[in-house]
């Protein structure tokens, strides 16, 4: 199974910050592949502007934002104004990972995100399956290319 | 390309290292502090020197560093006491990425906060003096234990300070801890590095080398880390190094780390003598357990008995330590302390360890030694007038090829998983040119695949957290 042989709608991941920790993006780009999707993985220390790149270059239909232990937060404010001022305003936007250092309700971390512009918020998820379901939930009526 | 050998050594390095310690312009360092130093170093300081003498077990290394010499100063102190056979000196992640500067503000901001700002010792800020300062009165070598893709000034300044041991190479500190720093130049820098601990030392008493095998320490195939181990161990002795240890992680398998274990033993002595290195020692390093370790104390503690019991069973020259606090951050001083401990009561435990011997480890060492003889012939095979540049190709094109590396030019394609008994498989072996027997015997060692263990990322990800 490679990435090229895929034929689904694309996702772009990768990590906001520095974190030198790849291993769950790489089973992520795994897990995405074995959904039907084709992965695009951007690798670490990325910004808005990375991410919009890597999907006008892919034409990729969702982006997945990985962000741990709340490095790289600064990068993830006006994500959503970003992508709209760039015409991609129907790009769907996850973010998951441990968003924040330290503890806070889970509801607050999903408002100050929303705000951000993503569509989808999975602080500390148990399992990945979480965000391959809302994936084949959002993407569902998009066409394999 | 033609064979490795001693024409391929970069020679006199004088110009180079002049350049470089008048641009770094710190105190205490000129270009013939080291070789002084080491001069009047005592033997007991030269690491070298400890594997040619014999012992009844492995050494003993713990990992350690601590960004104010003070704490340092400590924490080596109480490893002397506690009867670690080799002291360590850990770098700090900054300092490693050669961001001196970084390094050296976070140090005062961490003195003037009286907290730790850095995740180890920032030995170019701190400079020559102060290092030495370290180890007065300590009798065991000490050991750099780093990460730094470009580690000339590191080195430098480590053997003007009296550390007589280099940890690293130019494949397993890139691949694994950098994303961008260009692995060619890597590769050259560190040819530098075991140039300079080549000629830098007393005739008598050599500087040693050893490679980092755990690499990302994240089903690594067995087969991977020989074949980085084996180029890094061909690459130095080229610039002439005279004392190298070859070393690997735990696997999780008992029966592969056995196998491993024989494997780097036979192939570093047949490559060796195959090619004209007949005065290179070679000694193997095994490290505790590199992957996620458990958070529960009482589980940490078993893993790192059992780990100390393969290292002798292993036949290790010398065993790095984990802590019982490793899931958790960076280890206490008290913590480190009981590890050193904890592993020397085990080690004990094991006298007159012989050599291990049964049909599943035959398996895993002829599988193992006939996959790394196929990629490490199609390294040699590459049309190129260097081993360098072979295995600088060799990654490039994913002939070599370290999973879950977060290097840019690592290829990232073969997936491995545990099979049968545990034991790492290589599921997808990508672009590593592995025979297509050997791929069988994979394939069939892996055993069946049943539908409970669920797609692969999640069979990954528990294979992953095995340990932990």
């Amino acid at each position: 199974m490679t990435e090229e042989q895929l034929s689904g709608p694309g996702v772009v991941l990768g990590l906001v910050g520095h974190d030198i920790h790849v291993v769950a993006n790489r089973v992520l780009t795994i897990g995405i592949a074995e959904n039907g999707f084709r992965p695009y993985n951007i690798g670490t220390n990325n910004d808005v502007d990375d991410f919009a790149d890597a999907v006008l270059e892919t034409g990729a239909r969702a982006v997945l934002v990985a962000s741990i232990n709340g490095e790289g937060e600064k990068s993830c404010a006006g994500f959503g104004a970003r992508f709209a001022e760039l015409g991609l305003s129907d790009i769907l936007l996850y973010i998951g990972g441990n968003l924040v250092i330290g503890t806070k309700p889970a509801e607050e971390v999903h408002q100050v995100f929303a705000s951000y512009g993503f569509h989808r918020v999975f602080h500390q998820p148990s399992s990945f399956q979480t965000v391959f379901d809302a994936l084949r939930q959002d993407l569902g009526h998009v066409a394999a290319r | 390309m033609l064979p490795p050998a001693s024409q391929a050594c970069i020679g006199d390095i004088t110009d180079e290292r002049t350049r470089l310690i008048e641009r770094y312009g710190g105190g205490g360092l000129d270009i013939s502090a080291a070789s002084e130093y080491l001069r009047e170093l005592p033997h007991a300081r030269f690491a070298s020197l400890a594997y040619q003498r014999p012992r009844e077990r492995p050494y003993i290394q713990p990992r350690g560093g601590f960004p104010s010499v003070a704490k340092q100063r400590t924490l080596t102190l109480a490893f002397d006491q506690a009867g670690a056979d080799f002291i360590p000196l850990t770098i700090d992640s900054h300092t490693r990425h050669n961001d001196y500067e970084t390094a050296t503000s976070l140090l005062a901001a961490g003195l003037a906060e009286e907290r730790d700002l850095l995740n180890g010792y920032p030995l170019v800020s701190h400079g020559v003096e102060s290092t030495r300062g370290l180890f007065e009165g300590i009798e065991r070598p000490v050991s750099l234990r780093h990460g730094t893709p470009d580690a000339r000034l590191l080195a430098e300044i480590a053997l003007a300070s009296g550390i007589t041991e280099i940890e690293g190479g130019g494949l397993s500190y890139t691949l694994p801890y950098s994303r961008g720093f260009p692995l060619e130049r890597a590769l050259a820098h560190w040819q530098y590095v075991d140039r300079l601990c080549a000629v830098i030392g007393p005739a008598d008493a050599p500087v040693h080398r050893e490679s980092f095998g755990p690499l990302t320490a994240t089903l690594v195939p067995p087969l991977i880390t020989a074949v980085v181990q084996l180029c890094e161990l061909l690459l130095a002795a080229e610039q002439g190094v005279t004392s190298f240890a070859v070393s690997f992680g735990q696997t999780g398998s008992f029966e592969q780390d056995i196998a491993l274990a024989g494997v780097l033993r036979r192939m570093s002595a047949e490559l060796l003598a195959r090619f004209g290195f007949p005065d290179l020692r070679v000694s193997l390093v095994y490290h505790q357990w590199m992957g996620a370790f458990p958070t529960e104390a009482s589980l940490a503690w078993q893993l790192i008995a059992v780990a100390a019991a393969v290292s002798r069973l292993a036949g290790a020259d010398k065993v790095v330590v984990k802590t019982p606090e490793e899931a958790l951050g960076i280890p206490s001083i008290d913590s480190n302390v009981a590890a050193v401990r904890a592993v020397r009561y085990v080690l004990d435990m094991f006298p007159d360890a012989t050599a291990v011997a049964n049909e599943m480890i035959d398996e895993e060492r002829d599988l193992i030694g006939s996959e790394v003889e196929h990629v490490l012939e199609h390294v040699f095979a590459q049309p190129f007038t260097t081993l360098l540049s072979s295995v600088h190709q060799a990654v490039l094109t994913g002939a070599i090829d370290v999973p879950f590396a977060p290097h840019e030019q690592n290829a990232g394609r073969l997936i491995a998983g545990r099979g049968a008994g545990r034991r790492i498989r290589i599921l997808d072996p990508a672009a590593v040119p592995i025979s297509v027997d050997d791929l069988r015997r994979e394939q069939r060692l892996r055993g069946e695949r049943t539908p409970e263990q669920g797609p692969l990322w999640e069979r990954l990800m528990r294979d992953i957290r095995i340990l932990a």
